[in-house]
């Protein structure tokens, strides 16, 4: 999945082994979610979130438009 | 001028095809080769399999035994990377796991080439559970302290491998029945098994970039 985890993290003045070490994963994750090689659980979607205190939608960006719900 | 990293590479290339030739050499010269050409095939497969492991488990045991070794003979390791006790834990136990699983692999060819047969071929056999069971619980507990990629990376070596020996087992086993294709020998099933597994798991390492 597309992502900005690259841009936030350079925002934040972090290098990919910083930010693994937050996170408790190791500096291959953070590189395989940045070039878009692996989709992050979702606590690891939901820490990524916090740390950068941003909602995860804002992190993954996602352009599927849901359909309209039949009573909406 | 060339790349740094490119330049590193090449040298180090250098290296190893100086000293894989005066190995081999020497391996020649004390009868190594006469020595495996004596084996069966299938054993001949798996005790290459096993080198390969035993070279494989001995690298990730040695660069993990300090970080500082670390940083020096790990391809992908890049400055600020998390490398504290529990991390170069981890890799040891790794390579641990590969050289057990070389131990397994070399075990029972040896036994047979040593004529170990009746009582000894028992004793030789519940060594071998004994091992394999020690084995397995290393596997868990790098399967457990492995982080979500790494066990992403498994558990996809796993489907991957699992489908295509299926696949492969299936066809080998019709073309056997219908008189097209030899019988094989469980020990070569297994020898096959591993090395698919292997090279489908370093394919699942390299797609989700652990080398990167």
């Amino acid at each position: 999945m597309k992502n900005r985890l690259r841009v936030l993290r350079a925002e934040a003045g972090l290098s990919q082994g910083d930010l693994a070490g937050l996170l408790g994963v190791s500096r291959q994750t953070i590189n395989a979610v940045e070039t878009d090689k692996y989709d992050p659980s979702l606590p690891l979607a939901m820490r990524l979130s916090k740390i950068f205190g941003v909602p995860i939608d804002v992190i993954f960006l996602d352009d599927w438009i849901p359909p309209e719900l039949p009573n909406g | 001028m060339a790349d740094p990293g490119i330049r590193r590479r090449l040298v180090r290339a250098a290296i190893g095809a100086v000293v894989g030739l005066a190995l081999g050499f020497g391996a020649g010269e004390i009868g190594l080769f006469d020595w495996l050409s004596a084996m069966p095939g299938e054993d001949i497969g798996s005790t290459a399999v096993a080198g390969v492991l035993l070279l494989l488990g001995l690298f990730a045991v040695i660069a993990a035994s300090s970080s500082a070794l670390y940083r020096r003979m790990a391809e992908n390791y890049r400055e600020g990377d998390p490398l504290d006790g529990s991390v170069l834990r981890y890799l040891r136990t790794s390579g641990v796991v590969m050289l057990l699983a070389a131990v397994l692999l070399l075990a029972p060819p040896l036994a047979v080439r040593y004529g170990l047969t009746g009582d000894a071929a028992i004793a030789v056999a519940a060594g071998m559970a004994a091992l394999l069971a020690f084995q397995v619980w290393l596997n868990l507990r790098v399967m457990r302290t492995s982080d979500e990629l790494s066990r992403a990376a498994m558990a996809e070596a796993s489907v991957a491998s699992f489908w295509l020996l299926q696949l492969g087992l299936f066809g080998w086993a019709v073309l056997a029945k219908l008189g097209l294709a030899a019988n094989v020998s469980l020990w070569t099933l297994m020898t096959l098994s591993t090395v698919i597994y292997l090279i489908v798991s370093i394919v699942a390492a390299i797609r989700r970039g652990m080398f990167a």
